[in-house]
């Protein structure tokens, strides 16, 4: 009879999705930073290229995360609410089919209907049209943690007498705070670098430090764009391994409960 | 009460107001895509007044455009299916691996949500210029990098499916990781799969970011080509290609529960037609009708002096009933835990691979359901009866869901042991500081030891392996202590908190009584105290120098396990 460890020694198998990652991921992404380490200097670090671009993104990346994840978490409260009916399975429906008919495609809607408004090519659109790509996302990560909580335990506070703003507040928020982290955090590293919705929805008004990037590749002047993309992924990346420390921290945590 | 209800419904009612104004928001342009594709005009984004397919044909006639479609679905499944076949490795292995192999597989599969993805796809692009990667390769490769971690995210959402135990039991069973995964993984998460495969797929069918950097030729993807049409023609195309996508995974949700509906019934009918519920015994169902009519006539006639023939009628389909939905269910659920019990019996003797898949399945859980079903129905304190090779395998089942503390007595000579239980001492348990303690005289143990020494070692070196500490109680003694709580066997196991099991080695019966837990049961506690007041008593036994050594028990470790009993039984 083999016993569990030496039958899971032999499986080398383990390693092929994290070595994938590593060699096609990881990577190219350090040997780019190595071939371009001339063109990042001290000085484009003080005085970066494009500053008001690098403001207009945090600024875009912020609002989107912060209000993308504030829309959304009713609407989870409600899939919670609601969960093993059908009304759960519904809502989890309607949120994933603006996903299916393409970013492209729902811009180009947003372009029309906004033309019937005061709206168009303005920075709300620009706002309006990030959330409404990025709602659907916190969603689902917010779900996530809500579908870890147990309906006995809103039973439980009621028993112990807290009222229904108590109960959300003492119970139900702080076992999603977790995901809630999550869902601003994806939403926000993944707004800083789009580029689409700007271009599109903004008329090129309010470009982003992607839309930059995009119109240098686009004129195949790649070592420009990747002066600036080296800059940004240099503020990027010190805000995110803090971040992810802090995310690693909690995880620990949670893990070890 | 009514006032804490009210404010619930109404807190109720704000969210879902909210909720279905942010659901509108979200499926406005939606709509306006499917009402586009169908009047749409051409060269800016507007409406017309005429419904019609023309853009639909104009689409589908449109090389550029099948191009393009067919591009995109074969750089979507080739990705897909490459990521999924990483992200289910990377997820069955995690289930294994804590610690380091978690740590930095997480490190890993994060990295790519996080990352911009807009950097990575300039620095594929870049070196793939430099090293000649083929267009389509770093594409996909592009795509399986993202496609992993969302992938990932799907598949951790099920780990509740899987009960740990099932992979534990099937690798001690001997199966390999492949069969796992195919056996036991895979039909548990397969809802999972299919949605991580569709996610997939839909990510991969309208990625842009990845696709507008490295794509130069005329290749293009679908987004790739409504991208650069931006500055020549905005017309419905692109709305045509996703209504279709959309009516295409409408369409394939639609066929899985229509698929899924077809099988559950298949099974439904198998199950029927195995086990017939109803009526199969209809003797014994007709009996249990006329003994409630007669019963009936019988309080009637005392009661009235009259009889009804109605309310005898009554009674006989009273009868029926309560024979076929009570009693019949209860004989069905005897069966089969006997015949689950036989038949992974059956697998351990002979290994016989036809009964491997079964074994798999049932081992542990389901096992643990059918005795405690059996328990419920039928011996509320009596327990399961069961002979000694079944009671050997269940003995094993538990030490094999590491559980681990057990707690034993044993009038045997340990000799008697090998020639009373064959398999236990050859199979690999594991267990967590339990202790035997023998109820035998000194003189018998130096005895054995003297005359039957390998049987004596071989019993003596398997509770060494397995942190079993062997302990002895005088015979007389223990049985003026079993008087005492007037016991009717002495030899007994005890399982961690749930099952106390009373040995009857001597033939003719052959039977050992298992009683589930419950910690209300006085008979059960009452062995456990036994158990106690025995290792008040108890001394160890040691072979040192090919010496047999009786020495007194350490007192820590009396204490401890004292303790733990205690604490586990609530004593």
């Amino acid at each position: 009879m083999r016993s569990v460890k030496q039958n899971l020694s032999k499986s080398f198998l383990r390693f092929f999705p994290i070595l994938f990652l590593l060699i096609f991921f990881v990577m190219p992404i350090l040997l780019w930073i190595f071939l371009n380490q001339n063109l990042f200097s001290i000085h484009s670090l003080i005085h970066p290229p494009f500053f008001k671009q690098f403001w207009v993104t945090g600024l875009i990346a912020l609002i989107t995360a912060f209000s993308s994840v504030v829309l959304s978490y009713p609407v989870a409260l409600l899939w919670w609410v609601n969960k093993k009916t059908k009304w759960s399975v519904t809502i989890v429906f309607l949120v994933f089919v603006p996903i299916i008919l393409g970013l492209l495609t729902r811009n180009y809607a947003w372009i029309s209907i906004l033309s019937y408004t005061p709206f168009q090519y303005s920075f709300e659109a620009v706002i309006l049209v990030m959330l409404y790509i990025f709602i659907p996302f916190a969603f689902f990560i917010l779900i996530q943690g809500f579908g870890n909580i147990s309906n006995s335990t809103i039973e439980a506070a009621k028993t112990m007498g807290a009222n229904i703003f108590e109960s959300f507040r003492k119970v139900i928020f702080p076992q999603t705070l977790r995901h809630i982290n999550i869902a601003l955090f994806f939403v926000f590293a993944n707004s800083l670098c789009y580029y689409i919705t700007p271009a599109m929805i903004g008329g090129g008004k309010y470009d982003m430090i992607g839309n930059i990037i995009w119109k240098y590749v686009d004129k195949g002047l790649f070592a420009d764009a990747s002066n600036i993309s080296l800059t940004f992924i240099f503020y990027v990346l010190s805000i995110f391994t803090v971040v992810l420390l802090f995310f690693f921290m909690r995880r620990k945590k949670y893990l070890s409960r | 009460m009514a006032a804490d209800y009210k404010y619930g419904l109404s807190w109720k009612i704000a969210i879902s107001i909210f909720s279905f104004a942010i659901l509108c928001f979200l499926l406005i342009p939606v709509v306006y895509i499917i009402v586009w594709s169908f009047t749409g005009g051409s060269g800016v984004v507007t409406l017309t007044n005429h419904f019609s397919f023309h853009w639909f044909i104009k689409v589908y006639s449109d090389e550029s455009w099948l191009k393009a479609i067919t591009t995109s679905v074969f750089y979507a499944i080739s990705s897909t299916s490459i990521a999924l076949f990483l992200t289910l490795i990377y997820y069955y292995y995690s289930l294994w691996y804590r610690n380091y192999y978690q740590l930095v597989g997480y490190a890993m599969i994060v990295l790519p949500l996080f990352f911009p993805l807009l950097v990575y796809a300039l620095a594929l692009k870049m070196l793939s210029a430099r090293f000649l990667i083929p267009e389509p390769a770093s594409i996909i490769l592009g795509h399986i990098s993202i496609i992993i971690p969302i992938q990932y995210f799907i598949l951790e959402g099920s780990n509740e499916k899987i009960n740990k135990d099932w992979l534990h039991s099937s690798i001690v069973m001997g199966a390999k990781h492949s069969e796992i995964v195919r056996k036991v993984v895979i039909p548990n998460i397969a809802i999972s799969l299919a949605i991580a495969f569709a996610c997939g797929f839909l990510y991969s069918f309208d990625e842009i970011v990845i696709s507008n950097f490295i794509i130069d030729t005329g290749n293009s993807t679908v987004p790739k080509k409504i991208w650069l049409d931006i500055n020549r023609d905005i017309n419905p195309s692109s709305a045509v290609v996703y209504s279709t996508l959309l009516v295409s995974s409408l369409l394939s949700i639609l066929l899985i529960n229509l698929f899924l509906i077809i099988k559950s019934t298949k099974a439904m009918r198998k199950v029927k037609k195995r086990t017939p519920v109803i009526f199969q015994d209809i003797r014994s169902t007709i009996f249990t009708g006329v003994v409630l009519a007669m019963v009936d006539v019988i309080l009637e006639y005392y009661a009235y002096k009259h009889i009804a023939i109605w309310k005898v009628i009554i009674s006989f389909f009273v009868g029926v009933i309560l024979y076929e939905i009570l009693i019949r269910q209860i004989i069905l659920i005897y069966i089969w835990g006997k015949e689950i019990i036989d038949k992974i019996y059956v697998y351990r003797k002979a290994e016989h691979s036809k009964y491997r898949e079964l074994a798999i399945g049932l081992l542990s859980y389901k096992l643990d359901k059918s005795i405690s079903e059996l328990h419920d129905f039928f011996h509320q304190k009596e327990g399961v009866s069961v002979t000694i090779p079944e009671s050997e395998i269940l003995s094993e089942l538990l030490f094999e869901r590491n559980r681990g503390f057990y707690f034993g007595t044993d009038s045997n000579v340990p000799s008697k042991f090998k020639e009373l239980y064959p398999n236990y001492l050859i199979s690999s348990q594991q267990s967590k500081s339990s202790a035997r303690i023998l109820l035998c005289d000194k003189q018998e143990l130096i005895n054995d030891f003297t005359n039957n020494r390998t049987d004596f070692m071989e019993f003596y070196d398997w509770h060494i392996r397995h942190a079993v500490t062997i302990l002895t109680v005088n015979k007389i003694k223990a049985y003026a202590i079993k008087t005492t709580l007037q016991l009717i066997n002495s030899d007994i196991g005890i399982w961690d908190d749930d099952y106390v099991v009373i040995f009857k080695p001597e033939p003719p019966d052959k039977i050992h009584y298992w009683f589930k837990s419950h910690h209300t049961f006085e008979e059960t506690k009452s062995y456990v105290r036994f158990f106690l007041n025995l290792l008040n008593e108890a001394k160890q036994i040691k072979v040192v120098n090919n010496n047999l050594q009786i020495e007194s028990f350490n007192d820590n470790k009396k204490a401890e396990v004292n303790n733990k009993i205690k604490s586990l039984w609530n004593i």
